[in-house]
Formats: C-alpha cells, sequence, structure tokens
C-alpha cells in the first residue's frame, strides 16, 4: 500500500480528523494528570497529617508530664518559702520522679530567697555520678541573662526554651521548661526549671519513616533544625538561613509559615538530597515547635508517572488505529476520484475513448462521475463533427488547386501560337483574387496574320464564375473560329450563354480582330472596361467607341464593331476592373486616370514588360490593402516591321576614345534629336543611355586599351529613334556586366544598367564580324 | 557644371549643368570639404541641373551615405521632370528609398525652414 500524497483529499481528511481526535485525547489526558495529582496531594497531607498526629501525641504526653514538676514547685513556692534543704531535697524529688527530667532548678531574683542573697538558684541534676547539686549562681554563672530565665520572666509566662547544648552536662542535647514563681503579692520571686534530656526526641523522631525514603524532621519555634536523620542539620542548621543560602523561595515560604506556626503542605528540593519533595508540616501543642514529615515526589508521584505512561501508550496506540481506519475509509472514498483524475488526464491528452471508473455510489462522486462521462460523449461528438469539417475543408481546397490548374490551363499559351513569326505579339497574365476567380483573357489564330482575341469578366467570383468563365471561354473559340467580325463573336456568344444561363449571371467583355499585315484592328465591347490603344510612339489614349451591354442576360442582343488601324509597334490593352478599381489602404481607387499616367511613361517595346509594369504599379498603389478583385492584363501588339523598313533619316558618329569625346557625342545627339522632332525626354533618355553604355565601353571593354573606335549610328524608324553603338573590344555585353541589385547606395555598374534597360523601350545585343553591336530603341514621343 | 556651396547651419549646395561621366569626378571632388565639416542639414539644389547619369547617382548616393553616418541629413530639392524621372527608375531599386520623392522633400525641407526660423 503506497502512501498517498500529502495533497490528496484522503491525506487531508485523515490528517484533520487525526488532529482533532488526538488534541481531546491530549485534553483528557492533560485533566487526569492533574486530577490524579490533586487526589495524591491529598491523600500525602492526610498520610503527613496522620503521622505528625500520631508523633505528636507522645512527644506532648512527655513534655506535659515534665512540665507538671515545675508547675508544682513555682506552686508551692509562692506562699511560705521552705529552707535551702527543703528546697533542694524537692528538686532533687522532681528529678527522680520521671527518667525524662534531667535536672530540676529554682532560680530566685535578687534577695528574694533571703534579704541581701544577691543570686541563688540551687540546682538538682544528673552527674556523672549520679544525682548532684550545685548553686548555679556559684561558677559565675549569670543565669540571669540566660533565655530560659529572662525569657519566662520579661512575658511573665511558663514556657519552653529553644532546645540547647548543655554547656557543663556532657554536651547533651535539652531543653527546658520555665515557670514564674510569684509571691503572693503577685511580685515575681523567681523562676522554677525542669530540664529535659532531648535523646528519646531525637531518637523519636528519627524513627519516622514514611514510605521507603520520606523520613520527619522537628524544628523549633524559630526555624532550627533540632533533629534530622542527616547529621549536618540537626541543631546546626537554620531553616531561613539554608533558605537564603540555596537561594529557595519554597523553602523560605517553609521557614515563614513554621516561625507562624501554622500548619500545611508545601513543595521544596529536600534539605539532604536536593529532591524535589512535598513536606508536611505542624506545630506541636506544647512546645511549639514544628514537626515536618518528608514526601520525596518520584516515589510519590511514581504511581501518577506510571499511570500517565499506560494512559500515553494507550492513546498511541490508539491514535495509530484510527489514523489506519480514517485513511482507509479516505482511500475508499477517494478512489474513484483518483481513477476519474487519471481518466481526464487521458481525455485531455486526446484518447477520448478512455473507460471512466465504474462508481455505483449514488454520492458527489458518482455525480461527479456521471457528469464527466456526458462530457465526454459531447466532446467525443464535437471532435468526430469538427474532424467531418476539416476532411471536407481539405477536400474542397484540394479540389481549389485542381480547379485552378485546369482555369490555369484555359488560358492560351501565347508563346505556342508563334505570333511573333505572323507580325504579333501577345502578352496576357491572369492574377484571380482567390484560387479561381471569374476573368478570362484567349486568343485564336484565325489564320495566318489573323488573329482574334477575347478578355472578360463573369460578374461573380469564386467557383461559380469560374464556371461560366470556362462557358464563355469554349463558346468565344467555337465563335471565334467560325466568324471574324467580333461584334457578331459576342453576339453568338450572348445567345449561347443566354440560352443556359439559369443562374442569372452575366460576363462582360471584348473582342478583337487583328489583321497583322494591314494592321487593321476590329474590336467590339460587351460592357466591358475601355481598352487603352498603346501606339509605338506617342501617347496612350482610351478607346472611344461603344462601350455596349452585358453578355448574356439579354435574348438576341447585337453589338457595334468599330474599325481602326495599329501601326508597327502600336499596341492595344485589355483589362479588367481589377487593374482600375483596385484600392490603396485609404480606398482611393487606382483609376483610368493613373493607369495612362503610368503607360505614358512605361517603356513600350515589350508586350510583357508592359502588362507586368501595370500589374506591378497596381501593387505598389494598393501597398497593404489585400487584391479584392480579379486581375486580367491582355497586351496585343502588332509588330514593328523593322527589317526591310526604310528609315526616315540616318546619322553616324565616330569616337577615338579620348578626352572630350562624350562631349561631341552629346551635341551630335542634341542636335539630331531636335532636327528630326524628337522630344526633350526622349532626347534626354537617349542622351542617358548613350552616356552609360560609352562609359561602360570605356571602363570595361577598352579598359587595357589606351582607347578605342566607337561607333554610333542613330535612325528614325516609324516613330522609333534606333541608336546603335559598335565597338571592337573583346565580346561583352555592356548592359550584362552587372545587375541591377548590386547598385548598393555608393553605386555599382549595376546602376547604369538598371537606368538603360528602364528608359529605353528596346535593348539588344549581338556579337558580328568581331564587333559588339548594342541596339538601343526608344519611341520619338510617349506622352506629347 | 557649376558648383555653388554656402556654408550656415544649413549648407546648401547647388547644381547645374550636366553630372554626367565625364563632371562627375569633378563635383566629387568640389564635394568633399563640404561632406567633411559635417553640416547638421544639407539641401542639394537641383534647380539648375539638366542632366544626371548614374555617375552623378553615385555622387550624391555617396554624399548622403557620409553624411548620415556623420548623423546628419540631406535632402533634394528643385528637381526638373527628367531628373525626377530618372530618380523615379531607381527609386524601385532595393536600397534606393533614400531619395524621397519631390513632396516629401518639400515637407522636410519646410519644417528645416522653421526651424531655422525659430531660431535654432
Amino acid at each position: 500500500m503506497t502512501l498517498p500524497s500529502p495533497r490528496s483529499l484522503a491525506m487531508k481528511l485523515a490528517l484533520a480528523l487525526l488532529g482533532a481526535c488526538l488534541l481531546v485525547y491530549l485534553l483528557i489526558l492533560l485533566d487526569v494528570h492533574r486530577w490524579t495529582r490533586a487526589l495524591l496531594l491529598q491523600s500525602i497531607q492526610r498520610q503527613g497529617d496522620s503521622v505528625i498526629e500520631a508523633a505528636a501525641a507522645r512527644i506532648d504526653a512527655q513534655l506535659l508530664r515534665v512540665e507538671e514538676a515545675p508547675r508544682r514547685l513555682a506552686l508551692g513556692l509562692t506562699q511560705q518559702l521552705p529552707s535551702r534543704e527543703a528546697l533542694e531535697r524537692e528538686l532533687c524529688a522532681n528529678v527522680d520522679a520521671s527518667p525524662t527530667v534531667f535536672g530540676s532548678a529554682a532560680a530566685f531574683e535578687p534577695g528574694a530567697f533571703a534579704p541581701g542573697l544577691q543570686a541563688f538558684s540551687p540546682y538538682c541534676y544528673r552527674g556523672s555520678g549520679g544525682r548532684e547539686i550545685k548553686d548555679l549562681a556559684k561558677d559565675g554563672y549569670d543565669y540571669p541573662s540566660r533565655d530560659w530565665y529572662r525569657l519566662s520572666r520579661d512575658r511573665g509566662e511558663a514556657l519552653w526554651s529553644e532546645p540547647y547544648f548543655d554547656e557543663g552536662g556532657g554536651g547533651i542535647l535539652m531543653a527546658t521548661y520555665s515557670v514564674p514563681i510569684r509571691g503572693a503579692d503577685g511580685r515575681l520571686r523567681g523562676i522554677a526549671t525542669a530540664d529535659v534530656a532531648l535523646e528519646w526526641l531525637q531518637r523519636l523522631v528519627s524513627g519516622i519513616r514514611v514510605g521507603r525514603t520520606g523520613y520527619a524532621f522537628l524544628l523549633s519555634r524559630s526555624g532550627r533544625v533540632v533533629t534530622h536523620p542527616d547529621t549536618r542539620f540537626a541543631m546546626k542548621a537554620e531553616l531561613a538561613a539554608l533558605a537564603a543560602e540555596r537561594r529557595d523561595p519554597a523553602l523560605g515560604r517553609l521557614a515563614e509559615w513554621i516561625a507562624a506556626g501554622r500548619s500545611g503542605i508545601e513543595r521544596t528540593q529536600d534539605l539532604r538530597s536536593g529532591a524535589s519533595s512535598f513536606v508536611v508540616f505542624r506545630p506541636l501543642q506544647a512546645s511549639g515547635w514544628s514537626l515536618a514529615v518528608v514526601f520525596p515526589e518520584a516515589e510519590m508521584m511514581a504511581d501518577v508517572a506510571a499511570l500517565d505512561r499506560r494512559l500515553w501508550t494507550t492513546g498511541l496506540g490508539g491514535a495509530s488505529l484510527l489514523a489506519l481506519v480514517v485513511a482507509l475509509v479516505a482511500r475508499r472514498i477517494t478512489r474513484p476520484l483518483v481513477l476519474l483524475t487519471h481518466a481526464a488526464h487521458d481525455v485531455a491528452a486526446g484518447r477520448l475513448d478512455t473507460p471512466l471508473p465504474e462508481v455505483a455510489s449514488r454520492d458527489e462522486v458518482g455525480r461527479l462521475t456521471a457528469s464527466f462521462a456526458e462530457m465526454q460523449t459531447a466532446l467525443f461528438q464535437y471532435i468526430e463533427t469538427v474532424k467531418q469539417g476539416a476532411a471536407a475543408e481539405e477536400r474542397l481546397e484540394s479540389e481549389l488547386r485542381v480547379a485552378r490548374q485546369i482555369q490555369m490551363s484555359l488560358l492560351p499559351r501565347t508563346a505556342d501560337l508563334a505570333l511573333e513569326r505572323l507580325g504579333c505579339e501577345v502578352f496576357g497574365l491572369l492574377e484571380p483574387a482567390r484560387a479561381v476567380g471569374g476573368d478570362l483573357f484567349d486568343v485564336v489564330l484565325r489564320r495566318p496574320g489573323e488573329v482574334s482575341f477575347v478578355i472578360g469578366d463573369v460578374s461573380d467570383k469564386g467557383i461559380p464564375a469560374a464556371l461560366f468563365m470556362a462557358m464563355t471561354d469554349i463558346h468565344f473559340e467555337a465563335a471565334a473560329r467560325e466568324l471574324r467580325d467580333p461584334d457578331a463573336v459576342l453576339a453568338r456568344i450572348n445567345d449561347a450563354l443566354v440560352a443556359e444561363n439559369s443562374a442569372n449571371m452575366f460576363v462582360t467583355l471584348v473582342c478583337g480582330v487583328l489583321d497583322t499585315a494591314s494592321g487593321r484592328l476590329s474590336l467590339a465591347s460587351g460592357g466591358h472596361t475601355r481598352p487603352v490603344l498603346v501606339p509605338a510612339s506617342g501617347p496612350p489614349h482610351f478607346f472611344e467607341g461603344d462601350i455596349g451591354t452585358v453578355v448574356g442576360v439579354v435574348p438576341g442582343l447585337s453589338f457595334r464593331r468599330h474599325d481602326l488601324r495599329l501601326q508597327p509597334g502600336d499596341a492595344v490593352l485589355l483589362y479588367t476592373d481589377g487593374v482600375t478599381e483596385a484600392h490603396d489602404p485609404e480606398t482611393r481607387l487606382f483609376g483610368e486616370e493613373r493607369l495612362l499616367e503610368h503607360l505614358c511613361s512605361a517603356p513600350r517595346g515589350d508586350p510583357r514588360g508592359l502588362a507586368e509594369g501595370v500589374r506591378d504599379a497596381v501593387r505598389a498603389f494598393a501597398k497593404s490593402a489585400p487584391q479584392f478583385d480579379d486581375i486580367a492584363i491582355l497586351i496585343v501588339r502588332r509588330a514593328a516591321q523593322r527589317t526591310g523598313a526604310a528609315a526616315v533619316a540616318e546619322a553616324r558618329l565616330d569616337l577615338d576614345g579620348g578626352a572630350g569625346e562624350l562631349v561631341r557625342a552629346r551635341a551630335w545627339l542634341q542636335g539630331w534629336c531636335a532636327s528630326q522632332g524628337v522630344d526633350a525626354d526622349a532626347a534626354h533618355d537617349l542622351d542617358l543611355a548613350m552616356d552609360e553604355v560609352v562609359a561602360n565601353i570605356v571602363h570595361h571593354g577598352y579598359a587595357s586599351t589606351a582607347g578605342g573606335r566607337i561607333e554610333l549610328r542613330l535612325a528614325l524608324l516609324d516613330d522609333v529613334v534606333r541608336l546603335e553603338i559598335r565597338d571592337r573590344a573583346a565580346a561583352f555585353n555592356p548592359l550584362d556586366a552587372e545587375g541591377p541589385g548590386e547598385g548598393s547606395a555608393d553605386g555599382g555598374g549595376g546602376l547604369g544598367v538598371h537606368l538603360v534597360r528602364q528608359l529605353m523601350d528596346r535593348v539588344d545585343y549581338a556579337r558580328e564580324n568581331g564587333e559588339n553591336r548594342l541596339v538601343l530603341e526608344r519611341s520619338r514621343s510617349r506622352c506629347r | 557644371m557649376s558648383l555653388t556651396i554656402q556654408l550656415r547651419q544649413t549648407t546648401i549646395v547647388t547644381l547645374s549643368g550636366r553630372l554626367d561621366t565625364e563632371s562627375s569626378p569633378r563635383a566629387e571632388k568640389a564635394l568633399a570639404p563640404v561632406l567633411s565639416a559635417a553640416p547638421r542639414h544639407v539641401v542639394f539644389d537641383l534647380a539648375g541641373l539638366d542632366f544626371i547619369s548614374s555617375a552623378g547617382l553615385r555622387v550624391l548616393l555617396g554624399a548622403r551615405k557620409t553624411l548620415s553616418d556623420a548623423g546628419s541629413e540631406c535632402v533634394l530639392v528643385n528637381m526638373k521632370p527628367q531628373i525626377e524621372r530618372v530618380l523615379e527608375v531607381i527609386r524601385s531599386l532595393p536600397g534606393m528609398k533614400l531619395f524621397a520623392s519631390a513632396r516629401e522633400a518639400d515637407e522636410y525641407l519646410t519644417s528645416i525652414q522653421e526651424r531655422v526660423l525659430e531660431g535654432e
């Protein structure tokens, strides 16, 4: 059996119950202890009293008998004083009468026994050689100053002296009973005494035994220890002095009480052993001395201690048993909780089918388990639901991925059409806002030299739009192959969609056909955004024809065709409203103006660059704002037919690489541009490009040679200025040296290369006949 | 190319003519003492500048770097349209945000002028 954790409910319960029980038991134990102790003290007092009473009775009987002789003597001397001899006989008769009496005397006041006799005190006592008589006044013994005489005379009453050692009589312990002798007139004549040897008293008191080690001792009125089993104390110690010496307040109290003649019990340290003891004391009747009985505490309390030990043992045993029982009961109660906790851990770790502990009881634990079971079931169901949802979502996502692939595959691969060869350049891009979108573009080669194209925007977004877009595209492909004119194509698509359109969706379209040989461009619009015409040279402008009505709603609709002419290098840009209606974080629209402004300065040589430039401009404008609508851009450009086309004007300049040559070249270029009506922007851009390229040739191509020939040619072809730069250095493309990414803050060669690529419409490099030949093209005018 | 330098708390550098492959090394030399004086603000007044090539841009970029390393600031003002167009082209390159657009430069200049007027 493992011990439950100190924090467990079982342990807490057990500890609390056990603690309470132990507290109660401890209180009982204390009470019993105090009660038995009090009982014991009472019994000690009673025992002590009875011992003292018995001893006191015997002592008092003896002393009272001794008191008789001086009383009788004093009474006899009240009237007529006898003769000295008669007095001496009477004294000796007193001694003979009792073996306890050691001696008897009659001491007179000066002149009281006989006139002129200053001091007279006959004394009969037991001498070493039998009974002897002497006059205490002889030998210079000044009896009137002695206690036995003085105290009795001063107080005028009979009294016992303090015990004392007889000085002349062999050093025995004795005490004297003194009785005042008064004449008939009441005047004091003297003191009658009887001495008693206290040896019997010593024997008697020493003989008292209480229990194993208890004993008794006698104290005089002044607190002097008269008898004691230990000879160190008998007649040698004063109780008050001992108390002061030992600094024992209990002993001091005892001394006070005894001096006051009180009786009682006091707990103090034994004089002899120092062990804690109870002392019962009581004054004797006759002499006023006190008898004390000593009960050593250890001996007296042995029974109490035994009782305590027994109670403790029983108590501890009981407590252990109680602890065991409480622990068992608590475990029994909390065991289901522990199992439930483990189960909850398992459930939390995801093992939802963890079996719960069986609890048959209907107590709180049972109800808790039932609630937990309900929660487990609910959780299980919830997670199953979530799992199914997640699986469905994943399926949908993968379907969307496939749908996007399919949609993207619907777009024409313009590169595969080999349109370039046919005098036409096409580039389109499509960026759905979601996985799939409703924008479309398509290009169909009807026959060599005739290209049909379309761009469209379905009224919705997402999967429905994508499906509608696919339908539209299929109809376009079929119609465009059969019909030439874009208005007819639109009408055909419209009718087909109206027939199938059950979802009330519609599409806006611009359809066009380009004859690459003649440059004839036919456009028809079905409610779509206005196309932009981007000439090779000159400002771009919006298509101004009829915009028309949306396609797919109204049956039998007809559209208007507009015929235009594209010069070589001219392009038409088609786009969806994802471009013009893109907005920035402040919800400002990109708009047609901004589109035109961008196209105005954009390089026009490459349809791909033009389309991506528009897309990048939209992105830069929108910044962090999310793309809201699909974006589609399609550019169709009539190829610039430079081969064979006669240059309107041509010029040539040879540089020898010397200093100041660039200044000459610049003047030549600026002068030619001015004469040919090339606008200032174009002239500037060509000037800059020339500066960069010639600098690169000088620093890299001719780096090792002192100077080399550089040949410059200018030509004007169909509104496009062509700058050709030839050099005879080792094979080296001046625009290939470094990428623009290396244009760090202090400027690498990449900076110039980047400028040239961005400012020119077309850049071509070729190595021909040991020459590096770089062709740069720039439209004569873009915006003006 | 001609270059005028006015040394005050705000140093104004006026560039005019052409800043191309040929003239840029001279402009760089002429600018060196201005930069080593580490003025707090440098305004490049480009009102008279007709042409700038990558070599000229490198001179301005180098000056800008030197100044910013010294904790100073510089700004380009009064650009002609073709200069603005060239700067617009390089602004799309990484690390080339240094040249703020003309409008931002104007705001910056105004704030400097206000501070000068307040008698900084």
